[in-house]
């Protein structure tokens, strides 16, 4: 498909394209990283102008520091990257109703934008693990309060249906008895309270556990549920690649008004 | 590097020479689209702080605005020469964007990915259901690739993630926000055709999913209409001023007032924020706004067929 019309002269008819012309003069190169101007030497680390000094701190970005202080700091923008992903991903979700992949790719990505942003940009196969992993769990947290909700209706329905049609009326001998004997070998007061503070947290466990299992126990009709998730996944790996430093130079810049650049000088 | 830092050397000179000839030639032979992809691809082996880009930048404007007022030009109007010649500029429009519809089918890429994406729905919805969402999803982005190709903006064929949905991926970035608002904007308008489509079959013919189709490929439009990130309401929204974004933000909140779908809820909260927002251009696209409007409405009441 193409657009005919008459068309007026275009103005770029008249354009030289053998020598770039600047408004002033050629611009001298600014670093990448820095934004400052370069008038001396310069290095290309993967094609792209850098400085000496950014270029230093490039190489020592990628040889210094603690590896556990990192990947500590790796996970705990991760893993704030995890909760506003979950929060997006769940408000989406309650609004519309719909799991949405568009949206399980900003929860990939906020996750690994957070893990790349703690690990200073290293990468590599333990942070792509991280970034995954956390993706994961925030997806799947958004799925513990159906769990919990579901567990209760299920209680509900066992509590009713075990109910006698009479029980409200009278109470059988044996089961007054049975009463009595459960009040009687009931646990104090103290100990109830510890296995409510750690039946809680148990319970939360449990109720992840079943969460992170679900997409897969919904198998096959939850495919596409299972893709969607996967996209996620897919860009959290993906932002945290370890990228190869391919670093040329020094180059000598040396212009014709001021510097100019002259053929470089391996060091 | 575009240019030589000692001595400004083009690297590209050779190709440059090349292009603007090309552009040239198909200039004087009136094709204004074959002139622009001339012209964009010797956009991007220019440094952009050269008088060469800024002057290959407004020749590529100059050409892309003569489009715009070409297709306004070409517009059947019932005024001119009556109904029939509306009648027949509407049937030719038909004519020409079903042959632009079977020629995307044409490419392996597009016709095996939307293979892949039937079967997959089609585990989960049934055939019927699948077939439809995937023309409604396919004619969504061939709306894109009709402004891409008329612009002459390099683009990949559509392709097809099953879960995800399709997407056009843009060799080159369109020139100003007008560009960007009508490649974005033709996405869901396109959608809302192929939705009235399903509609009027699922009404009328003897396709009952025709209805569901109808509302979900209506869904999906809105969704995209969402102005934020790399979505088709984005592009529509750069293009507009603030006064024009509040329109559309009634626009939505009217849509919701009829539809009251939680889609429209989080569109007005997003428009509401990007009306706010600084990054409004003092002069806005007056089509833009009422295109991006016009669709919400419809989309919006489409939405609400079950």
């Amino acid at each position: 498909m193409s657009q005919t019309s008459t068309l007026p002269a275009p103005p770029a008819d008249g354009v030289q394209f053998d020598k770039a012309e600047f408004a002033d003069k050629t611009p001298a190169p600014a670093c990448i990283a820095c934004q400052k101007t370069i008038d001396a030497t310069y290095y290309q680390i993967n094609e792209r102008v850098v400085c000496p000094d950014c270029k230093e701190a490039a190489a020592a970005a990628l040889t210094g520091g603690s590896a556990s202080r990192r990947f500590l700091r790796a996970l705990a923008w991760g893993g704030l990257g995890a909760f506003a992903g979950a929060a997006i991903w769940m408000t989406i979700t309650r609004i519309t109703g719909w799991e949405i992949g568009l949206v399980a790719i900003v929860v990939g990505l906020l996750v690994g934008w957070g893990v790349r942003k703690g690990a200073e940009n290293r990468g590599g196969w333990i942070y792509q693990s991280l970034a995954i992993a956390l993706t994961y769990m925030a997806i799947v947290a958004t799925y513990v309060p159906d769990v919990h909700n579901s567990f209760m209706e299920a209680q509900h329905f066992e509590a009713v249906v075990d109910v006698p049609p009479d029980s409200g009326a009278a109470q059988s001998p044996a089961a007054a008895d049975e009463t009595v004997v459960a009040a009687n070998v009931a646990p104090d007061p103290g100990g109830q309270e510890v296995a409510a503070a750690l039946a809680l947290p148990l319970y939360v466990m449990f109720l992840f556990a079943v969460a992170s299992a679900l997409p897969f126990l919904a198998l096959p009709e939850n495919l596409i549920g299972l893709l969607i998730i996967g996209f996620a996944l897919y860009e959290a790996w993906k932002m945290n690649k370890r990228t190869p430093l391919v670093v040329s130079g020094p180059f000598e810049v040396t212009r014709e008004d001021a510097p100019s650049a002259t053929p470089a000088t391996p060091r | 590097m575009l240019a030589c830092p000692a001595c400004a050397q083009l690297v590209h000179a050779k190709r440059l020479k090349a292009l603007a000839q090309q552009a040239q030639a198909a200039s004087a032979a009136g094709d204004s689209t074959a002139a622009l992809q001339s012209w964009r691809e010797a956009l991007e082996l220019l440094p952009e702080e050269s008088k060469q880009h800024a002057q290959v930048r407004a020749t590529i404007l100059e050409l892309s605005r003569g489009i715009d007022a070409t297709s306004a030009k070409s517009a059947p109007s019932s005024s001119a020469r009556g109904w029939w010649a509306g009648i027949g500029a509407l049937l030719l429009f038909i004519v020409g964007k079903g042959k632009l519809l079977l020629l995307g089918l044409t490419k392996a890429s597009t016709l095996f990915s939307m293979f892949l994406s039937l079967g997959v729905y089609w585990t989960a919805f049934g055939w019927k259901f699948a077939a439809g969402l995937v023309l409604s999803l396919y004619v969504h982005e061939m709306g894109h690739v009709a402004w891409l190709r008329r612009y002459g903006i390099a683009a990949s064929a559509p392709m097809f993630v099953p879960g995800l949905g399709a997407f056009v991926r843009m060799g080159q970035y369109p020139t100003d926000a007008r560009e960007d608002a009508r490649i974005g904007l033709a996405g869901p308008t396109w959608g809302l055709f192929a939705a009235l489509v399903f509609l009027a079959a699922g009404s009328f013919g003897p396709f009952p999913s025709g209805l569901a189709i109808a509302h979900v490929g209506a869904w999906i439009n809105l969704f995209n209409l969402l102005p934020v990130w790399q979505l088709d309401g984005a592009r529509g929204f750069r293009a507009l001023s603030r006064p024009q974004r509040w329109f559309a933000a009634a626009a939505i909140g009217l849509a919701w007032a009829l539809n009251g779908d939680g889609i429209l809820l989080l569109l007005l909260g997003v428009a509401v924020w990007r009306a706010c927002s600084k990054d409004a251009p003092a002069q806005g696209d007056r089509i833009a706004a009422f295109q991006y409007a016009a669709l919400i409405l419809g989309l919006g009441q489409l939405a609400r067929v079950h």
